[in-house]
């Protein structure tokens, strides 16, 4: 349907899309089951998609849509503090839309009514007052009229209370989903700052382990250079006392088959030998060395990178969202409310 | 000939001095070899252990993040079924 390199220069987080990627290699694809592959399903987790494929059509347009709209809006390096953020506008602003449909065709329609029939009541009362003062017989059926009438508004009012309380307990809702997303990038920084300090020793360590390993290749390096001199100095000597044994009237063949002279030569080719061994030793451990730290460096910049962001963020606010509030109630100096059960 | 004899055991001796010389520099390779790769191995070891723990807690932030991530997406469905049931 799309591939990696696409969802990447739409600005998608790299680590996100590998974990669908990976949760689409693992087993867990739906395709050949011809079920949604909706880019929205492909980076829920297998759990939340059992969810998603739960619910109903509409719900699921309407999650679709919310999914959509949060992924358009998060940019190429988004941490979960923006995403819970941006779910938590998202989630505003759908809900706010489909409160204010719900208002404008049911509560302005009452409201309607109501002021229409407080019209009707005025109107009644203005005959009423015209009747007593002209003193024309038949009030008594026009103040039953009006009675009725405000009655019908009372009702009218008590229906509209009822939306009324609707809307509130959505506001309610909404300020509990803020709170539990709060709640999830809080915990995220909390372990984050937790590790900081930590993983930062791990690296510098690291770094002072690789230098000890190069320290420890040029210690070893002088002391093979001191060891070379001490070789060559008992070569200069060996050469000096196979020409003193030439002089004795021996060919070099001979000199060269002494057995003294003989071992003396196998023990220098040896000693350059074992030194070059322990310095190739050396050179191919440091080098898998660099490579290992070269491979877990690459590894832990994102993540030093992720700890530096969570670890500025203050913990005590992480998210706001300035929209979450009530218009006719101070719902956001609710206490902390408790966070609600999960689905599933 | 006694003369030539004697030169020729004090060039025998010389030569036997450094060949104990020879095995002196050589041993002294080995032991130079086998300090640096006890050194070496400490250092090996505490890089693995440390890299290890690296790992670890790069792995431990991406699941937290990912966790993170799906209790998130999971706020939204419930949100879309929580509309749904309340349309």
């Amino acid at each position: 349907m799309f591939d990696s390199s696409q969802r990447l220069d739409r600005g998608d987080d790299p680590d996100r899309l590998q974990n669908s990627d990976a949760r689409h290699e693992s087993g867990d694809d739906s395709r050949e089951k011809g079920e949604d592959m909706s880019e929205e399903m492909l980076i829920l987790s297998s759990k939340n998609r059992s969810i998603f494929k739960r619910l109903t059509d509409r719900a699921k347009k309407t999650a679709r849509n919310i999914i959509r709209s949060v992924k358009d809006k998060i940019p190429g390096k988004a941490d979960v503090c923006a995403k819970a953020q941006i779910v938590t506008n998202e989630l505003y602003t759908h809900r706010h839309e489909r409160i204010q449909l719900h208002w404008g065709k049911e509560v302005e329609a009452i409201q309607m009514q109501i002021d229409a029939l407080q019209a009707s009541a005025k109107s009644i009362q203005g005959q009423i007052d015209d009747f007593r003062k002209r003193k024309i017989p038949g009030v008594d059926d026009m103040i039953l009229s009006k009675r009725t009438i405000e009655m019908q508004i009372h009702n009218l009012e008590t229906q509209k209370d009822k939306y009324q309380s609707k809307y509130e307990a959505e506001q309610d809702k909404m300020i509990i989903g803020a709170n539990e997303r709060n709640r999830i990038a809080s915990e995220v920084i909390r372990r984050c700052k937790d590790k900081m300090e930590p993983f930062e020793r791990d690296l510098e360590t690291l770094e002072k382990r690789k230098k000890s390993v190069d320290l420890a290749g040029e210690k070893l390096e002088a002391k093979h250079a001191e060891r070379k001199k001490d070789l060559d100095d008992l070569e200069e000597r060996k050469t000096a006392l196979e020409n003193a044994l030439m002089m004795g009237n021996k060919s070099r063949e001979e000199v060269k088959r002494n057995p003294s002279v003989k071992a003396i030569e196998k023990m220098i080719a040896s000693g350059h030998k074992e030194m070059q061994k322990q310095k190739a030793d050396l050179l191919r451990l440091r080098n898998e060395i660099d490579s290992q730290i070269a491979e877990v460096g690459a590894q832990a910049a994102p993540t030093r990178d992720k700890l530096f962001r969570y670890s500025r963020i203050k913990e005590e606010a992480p998210i706001t969202n300035e929209n979450v509030k009530d218009r006719n109630r101070k719902v956001h100096n609710l206490p902390p409310l408790p966070i609600r059960p999960r689905i599933g | 000939m006694s003369t030539d004899n004697q030169s020729k055991q004090a060039l025998s001796d010389q030569l036997e001095a450094l060949i104990k010389e020879a095995e002196k520099i050589n041993r002294g390779i080995e032991e130079d070899g086998s300090q640096a790769t006890k050194e070496v191995d400490a250092l090996v070891a505490d890089i693995q252990e440390t890299i290890g723990r690296i790992k670890q807690t790069c792995a431990d932030i991406d699941n937290s993040e990912q966790e993170a991530n799906d209790n998130i997406d999971r706020s939204i469905l419930e949100e879309a079924e929580f509309m749904d049931n309340n349309e």
